[in-house]
């Protein structure tokens, strides 16, 4: 395999790119984490609560200068579980068309979650202590 | 003729760290209280249509990772939120004793949103306890909850989806 070629799986593994219009439709998808030409609703507000909460934003994306980012999106679906930063900007040839680059980062927020975990049951844990409430917690991580 | 009208809001849970947000929403949802304590990084959204007074309601609710400075909340996390609650942790006093300045901070970023106070994990204090921080602290939960029990959980959310719908008659929209 090719120095290219592996370079390729790699960004394929962790990386989809999705087009749709401004009203939702899916125009599409190379499908490379998610075969999203497979679920039953083809229109991207319909499918994902999250960018119907971001329509306006996407609808001003031509008055922007850099791509629309939300970080950090944990994502739960049957053909999907992860977290994911989410990259908005218009089709450079067609602007009526969004351009969505999905970014798998779960292992870098794992990660994260480790450390910040750690710190909020040590903040939880002292300051049950000083209130004197014998409290419990439990860690749900990695189960 | 079905009369019903649909609308959709997008709502926003708020507080600091451990509060029960994620529990809250999942209660509300699913009907389930996951075990254990899992820290929520960056965010998750969820959707529930509720039938209330006439309107069928989508609620798109962000689950925000806790911040104890609401002002390190990405601006655009709350961007077209119609409305929000604030969640204390009952049996913990910092997650209540700056609410006056993080209400004040929300107001001016949101100042068009419906809002809402939780006082949860009412499951692990007794009536008396429970009487002493209200009055010690002076805070007014709109809402008492247990996200564990399910107690107050489903009329938290109908609450603010009463809030919203008289918001959006009067916005005429």
């Amino acid at each position: 395999m090719s120095l290219k070629e592996h370079k390729y799986q790699l960004l394929n593994r962790y990386h989809q790119i999705i087009i749709f219009d401004l009203e939702g439709k899916l125009l599409d998808s190379c499908n490379s984490m998610i075969d999203l030409k497979q679920l039953p609703n083809q229109n991207v507000f319909d499918q994902w609560p999250v960018l119907e909460s971001v329509r306006p934003a996407l609808h001003q994306l031509e008055d922007l200068e850099v791509p629309f980012r939300l970080p950090a999106v944990e994502l739960s679906l049957p053909e999907l579980k992860g977290i994911f930063d989410f990259e908005f900007s218009i089709h450079p040839e067609y602007p009526e068309q969004i351009v969505w680059l999905l970014i798998d980062q779960t292992r870098i927020y794992r990660y994260f979650r480790r450390i910040q975990q750690e710190r909020n049951m040590l903040l939880l844990e002292k300051e049950y202590r000083e209130t004197g409430r014998s409290i419990k917690v439990s860690s749900a991580l990695d189960t | 003729m079905d009369s019903t009208k649909w609308i959709s809001k997008k709502i926003a849970l708020l507080g600091n760290h451990a509060v029960g947000k994620t529990s809250l929403i999942s209660r509300f949802v699913e009907n389930k209280f996951p075990e254990g304590y899992l820290t929520t990084i960056g965010l998750k959204v969820d959707k529930k249509t509720i039938s209330v007074d006439g309107y069928n309601i989508d609620l798109v609710i962000w689950d925000i990772a806790g911040q104890e400075n609401l002002a390190n909340i990405p601006h655009y996390y709350l961007n077209g939120c119609s409305g929000y609650i604030y969640v204390v942790d009952l049996t913990r006093p910092s997650t209540y004793e700056n609410l006056r300045s993080q209400t004040l901070l929300l107001k001016g970023i949101l100042p068009e949103a419906e809002a809402l106070l939780a006082g949860n994990k009412r499951d692990l204090l007794n009536e008396e306890e429970l009487k002493i921080i209200l009055e010690d602290f002076n805070i007014q939960p709109d809402e008492l909850t247990s996200a564990k029990t399910g107690e107050n959980v489903e009329e938290l959310f109908l609450q603010l989806a009463r809030k919203l719908i008289h918001q959006h008659e009067s916005q005429g929209t």
